[in-house]
């Protein structure tokens, strides 16, 4: 087995786990969500990213009662004024790369005692392409870091999710530009591997959704370009896809297609579920 | 009961307290216990599991089931440590609901026999002579990897929770001698893997020895970065208890939260200006593009224009032979070009800017199509045999001494004369055939050497004279004042002198007002003329004739 093998790998606050969430925050996010007529797609976003982070923050509480930073958090919106920008509000606004116990020390908000970090929000173009560029940037740099104590060439590879209810607008037909920028990210990598994207496509419809498949969909263009732009599970995640009750195998992609709001919520937990 | 405890925290709890790995010596009892990162509080727990078990005599399941039961209780009586912090408080809060958990590996000792309880995956090693001669309960890591059984604190709210199959009972014969090693997962699995290793264990006198040894694994991978603790019991007889674990003082140094957001705003924004410079060149390379178009379309309209103008004159040339073609029936009908010798114009007033040169360029337009007859000096083209409104127009000769500046107004004026008395022309051809022999150029020199200062003096010109007996017309009147009919019927409109057609005979005082209109006087006289008038008669003796004529 090599010494590197992804389901050797540790994630602790010596080797943290870079996680970032691409928040697709353009105009159409302000339409409902799944069929239901009562939350808007932007809300359950903002939602699942909130509960996702908490779950990671549970992840990181010792067996002491306290927090580590073993995961470092990005959370990174597109579609405000056409551009790429840092989701995190308040005292964390503006930056790029946060630890889970710098999250839990500035929350924005509280509800029902949950802390939350991001708002609802739709703008109105969706620049994924350059979503995917800034992506790569933070990453390149993320990878590069190492001190006296810490060398993220070590860690777990980068786990790059993006949600998205719509296909970007600044990319052509093709998607060429797109493909082009997500293969980069892709050859990013730790000793552990490369960096992984998965992607997910929400809708405002209740439609039969897609789910961590294994082969191309081919609904239409678009399903396959995320198809082809996501990469597999890891073999703890499928473990953990399958405890929730999803019938997948070691091939499957991290890709979800039309889902709904249980859907986003699994995905977002599975996909940050490294280790 | 010799032992000797073996222990260190992983860099991540920082120092020796936080350690979630305990053990406990007690009544010929010893354990290691292991308290996992994924529950709440697991060390704390597992050190109150530890305790329960030296303390309490197990002997089968009930029995340890009954300590577990009893350590949740205690476990979960505790309140939650308050940080200070809402919201790690409420994850402390989340995590306390998942339970405490833990494994314990125990022995109690019963003379040379131990008797082993295992829950989870802290194992034991049984050395003789320096050699591993047996191992409970994994016979290698692959199975250790595979157990995930842990006593969890919520036994106390679901016994289901208390899983039989993971708690194991095992016994051992000790002989005089012997170590039993018991171990939590990480550094079991490394014995495990490299059963030659375990005696360098014994071989361990101080922590900082020990500590380097683990970095050094820990680093290359070969120790997971876990705690690690090692309880060796040596069957001796003896009694002592002999600790490597880290000093009060010592710390693992936080590992430090990477500043990338200074690196990476830098990064994104040199991004974006580099995508600002490729959109600024693109739009350089656009602006080259229309500058060049502009230039181009410039030149198109230069050219289109050219061409439309060009077109122009082409077409208007043409229409205006095709006209030309179809008022001259001696042309359109191919038969030949009227010859007819030049006639002498109607003298010309020359002013100051006379030129005696005669101008080479003057025909040259009209010169192409020269049908010569031989029997002429001069040839005329049957280009310059024109036809307007049955006028014949006749070209001047390349001789013609008239001023440069005025010769083509000269010509053109003669023309219309000679248009406007294409009548007078025709029919009185034998007028224009004794006239052949006045040259116009004679004339004309005539003129200016008997009266050189009409040159310079036009309005000192003699006056007119017309005979009072013949009558005389507007169009004959334009014509002795060598002025166009029309330029001149103008005039006459703009005096107040009516004038009812061309034709119309003139009385004197209509006759002296209009050639007052040019600043010279009228004779009406019958015969005589004076010798200064002859030439001014000759001419008018030709009106005259051409007047009688008609």
């Amino acid at each position: 087995m090599n010494e590197f093998d992804i389901s050797k790998v540790q994630i602790n606050s010596s080797n943290p786990c870079l996680i970032v969430f691409l928040v697709d925050q353009s105009g159409s996010m302000e339409l409902t969500y799944g069929g239901n007529n009562t939350i808007k797609k932007k809300e359950h976003l903002a939602n699942s990213i909130n509960q996702t982070i908490y779950e990671i923050g549970l992840r990181s509480i010792s067996g002491g009662g306290d927090l580590k930073n073993r995961f470092e958090i990005a959370v990174i919106g597109y579609g405000r004024d056409n551009d790429v920008y840092s989701a995190f509000e308040g005292n964390l606004s503006g930056r790029w790369v946060v630890s889970i116990k710098e999250l839990f020390d500035n929350p924005i908000n509280y509800v029902n005692d949950i802390p939350i970090w991001i708002s609802p929000n739709a703008y109105s173009a969706t620049p994924m392409v350059k979503a995917f560029h800034n992506v790569h940037a933070l990453t390149q740099d993320w990878i590069n870091f190492k001190n006296a104590n810490v060398n993220h060439i070590d860690c777990h590879p980068p786990i790059i999710i993006n949600v998205t209810d719509g296909e970007p607008t600044d990319s052509d037909g093709s998607f060429r530009d797109l493909f082009e920028i997500a293969d980069e990210i892709k050859n990013l990598g730790t000793n552990f591997g490369k960096s992984l994207i998965f992607n997910c496509h929400i809708s405002e419809i209740a439609s039969d959704p897609i789910i961590f498949p294994d082969n191309d969909p081919k609904l239409d263009l678009y399903s396959s370009v995320m198809f082809d732009l996501s990469c597999s599970l890891t073999p703890k995640m499928v473990d953990i896809a399958v405890a929730r009750g999803y019938n997948i195998n070691d091939n499957s992609k991290g890709f979800i297609y039309n889902a709904g709001t249980r859907e986003l919520v699994d995905f977002l937990n599975i996909g940050s579920s490294p280790a | 009961m010799s032992f000797k405890v073996i222990s260190i925290h992983k860099e991540e709890s920082l120092s020796y307290d936080k350690i979630q790995d305990k053990y406990s010596i007690s009544n010929k009892r010893f354990c290691v216990s292991d308290g996992t990162t994924q529950g709440y509080d697991s060390g704390k727990f597992a050190e109150l599991l530890s305790d329960n078990f030296t303390n309490n005599n197990v002997v089968n399941r009930d029995d340890f089931f009954e300590i577990s039961l009893k350590t949740s209780k205690n476990f979960n009586n505790r309140k939650v440590k308050e940080s200070g912090n809402k919201a790690i408080d409420k994850l402390r809060e989340d995590k306390k609901k998942k339970g405490g958990s833990s494994t314990l590996i125990g022995c109690n000792l019963d003379g040379d026999d131990l008797h082993v309880l295992s829950y989870g995956d802290s194992m034991l090693f049984h050395l003789r002579d320096g050699k591993v001669i047996e191992k409970y309960p994994f016979d290698d890591s692959k199975q250790l990897d595979e157990s995930s059984f842990f006593i969890n604190s919520n036994i106390e709210y679901d016994s289901e929770l208390f899983n039989d199959d993971a708690l194991g009972f095992h016994k051992i014969n000790l002989k005089k001698g012997d170590q039993i090693i018991l171990s939590t997962d990480a550094i079991s699995k490394y014995f495990l893997n490299n059963n030659n290793e375990i005696n360098k264990f014994n071989e361990f006198n101080s922590f900082e020895t020990f500590k380097d040894f683990i970095l050094i694994n820990w680093k290359q991978g070969n120790i997971e970065r876990d705690d690690i603790t090692i309880l060796i019991y040596e069957h001796d007889g003896s009694s002592s208890v002999t600790k490597i674990i880290p000093p009060d003082d010592f710390k693992f140094k936080e590992p430090e939260t990477p500043k990338l957001n200074a690196t990476i705003d830098k990064n994104l924004k040199s991004l974006n200006r580099e995508k600002n410079d490729d959109l600024i060149n693109q739009l350089v390379e656009k602006d080259e593009e229309i500058f060049y178009l502009r230039d181009v379309n410039k030149n198109l309209k230069l050219y289109l224009s050219i061409s439309l103008i060009s077109l122009f004159i082409f077409v208007a040339f043409v229409g205006f032979m095709i006209f030309e073609s179809d008022n001259s029936p001696n042309i359109s009908d191919g038969s030949s070009p009227i010859k007819i010798d030049t006639i002498p114009p109607v003298p010309v007033v020359p002013d100051d800017t006379i030129n005696n040169e005669p101008d080479p360029n003057r025909f040259d337009d009209i010169t192409m199509n020269y049908e010569l007859d031989e029997s002429q000096e001069n040839p005329v083209s049957s280009d310059e045999i024109m036809y307007d409104n049955d006028a014949l127009v006749l070209p001047d000769s390349g001789n013609s001494t008239s001023p440069q500046n005025r010769e083509n107004d000269v010509t053109q004026e003669n023309n219309d004369v000679t248009q406007e008395n294409n009548d007078v022309t025709q029919e009185n051809n034998d007028v224009t055939q004794e006239n052949n022999n006045n040259d116009y150029s004679n004339n004309l020199d005539d003129i200016i050497s008997k009266n050189p200062d009409s040159i310079t003096k036009p309005k000192q010109l003699p006056p007119i004279q017309i005979s009072a007996s013949t009558p005389i017309t507007f169009k004959q009147l334009s014509d002795i004042l060598t002025t166009d009919t029309n330029d001149l019927k103008r005039m006459c409109k703009e005096n107040n002198i009516y004038i009812e057609r061309n034709r119309s005979e003139l009385d004197q005082e209509t006759i002296k007002s209009i050639v007052k209109l040019f600043n010279r006087e009228v004779i009406f006289h019958s015969d005589q003329t004076s010798n200064e008038e002859q030439v001014i008669e000759k001419d008018t003796t030709n009106i005259d004739s051409l007047v009688n004529k008609n």
